[in-house]
């Protein structure tokens, strides 16, 4: 086994993985959902995204019947919403049949997007479909993927060095081809 | 003719061909002779724990991390080459049919044979070019798909000059 060469290959695939990595960190992500939300008036519906530098959520939704209540909330503000405490929104917008906005997530926590019945649409169920794409760093695949690059990069730099020192007579090769022998071997002695 | 029956004649090397074992691929080196072929193991990769530990990603590290065995096809003795349990020893007289043929993946070698203790076997090999030999013929500017081509042109020649003539005249050439 050849201890460099072993170096060489992991790290190159470990330097792959983390640049696959920090490439989906830095890419949007889009998802299209339908959540219902049922019958009364203490149900609602949420998606949450979270961990991103520099984030954007851009949204299209629509309902099938009724209206709704669309906020976006920190997490704080999200317990308390769920809570039935008081609470403040980062947006708010009441009594929607369909809507489109975007909205920049002002931190890297973990942020709420959602829906309740509008005042008439409490008695009945509610199926809400749900566009969002999501822009920005996601800081944990990136962190990931540099330290996995490093990684890989010092392991690639090392098992190329060990393998530029190893003996030569390690390196010893036989045919590379195909060749015609003929040779006459003596029968075996007794 | 006296000495016909006692001497046996190394006639070619075949420096690599893979067969596909339980633990993963394992590289042969070939040695023929006039009465056999016996497959050297030149490297063993036991491809299946290395996938255990890191899946296929695995498996390539531990083909890529082993190099192969040099083995001294002719100085070495052959029926110490033969007798190691590592290596396959098909004696001539026992092959019921042997085929080269282009298959998708590569250039199969198939030689059905029948064991000492009367079972039939049969042994698949892919050719595979040693890589020093693909990385001059490609500086020399020919195409992999011909460095190959001519890899089993020379594997037919050189079986065609080992077999008995019965055998090689039923051996089936699909390159």
């Amino acid at each position: 086994m050849n201890k460099g060469k072993v170096l060489l290959v992991v790290g190159v695939v470990l330097a792959l993985i983390g640049l696959a990595m920090i490439v989906y960190a830095i890419m949007p992500a889009e998802q299209t959902s339908t959540e219902t939300i049922p019958a009364g008036a203490q149900y609602y519906v949420q998606w949450s995204v979270g961990g991103l530098m520099n984030g954007n959520v851009s949204l299209n939704f629509s309902v099938d019947t009724g209206t709704v209540n669309v906020y976006v909330f920190d997490k704080a503000n999200y317990n308390n919403y769920h809570d039935g405490n008081a609470f403040v929104p980062i947006a708010y917008a009441p009594e929607l049949p369909a809507g489109v906005f975007s909205l920049e997530l002002p931190g890297s926590g973990q942020y709420y997007l959602v829906f309740d019945h509008g005042v008439n649409s409490q008695n009945i169920d509610q199926a809400v479909t749900v566009k969002v794409k999501v822009t920005g760093t996601s800081i944990m695949g990136l962190t990931i993927g540099v330290v996995l690059l490093v990684v890989g990069a010092i392991l690639a730099v090392v098992g190329f060095i060990m393998r530029k020192k190893e003996p030569a007579a390690q390196k010893t090769q036989g045919p590379t081809d195909v060749v015609m022998v003929g040779q006459q071997i003596p029968p075996p002695t007794k | 003719m006296w000495g016909a029956g006692l001497e046996e004649r190394r006639v070619a090397i075949i420096p690599s061909v893979m067969i596909q074992g339980a633990l993963g691929p394992k590289e042969y080196g070939v040695l023929l002779t006039d009465r056999r072929s016996i497959f050297v193991l030149t490297r063993a990769t036991n491809a299946a724990v290395w996938g255990a530990l890191g899946g296929a990603l695995g498996a390539m590290v531990g083909y890529a991390a082993t190099d192969p065995k040099y083995v001294a096809y002719l100085e070495s003795d052959l029926a110490a080459l033969s007798s190691d349990d590592k290596n396959i020893s098909i004696p001539h007289s026992s092959i019921r049919r042997l085929g080269l043929e282009k298959k998708l993946g590569g250039y199969r070698l198939q030689i059905e044979y029948m064991t000492p203790e009367g079972k039939a076997k049969t042994l698949n090999a892919l050719l595979t070019v040693p890589p020093a030999n693909l990385k001059q013929k490609k500086s020399e500017g020919v195409k992999s798909k011909d460095a190959f081509k001519d890899y089993s042109t020379k594997v037919r020649e050189a079986y065609e000059h080992a077999l008995p003539p019965e055998i090689s005249a039923r051996a089936e050439w699909r390159i």
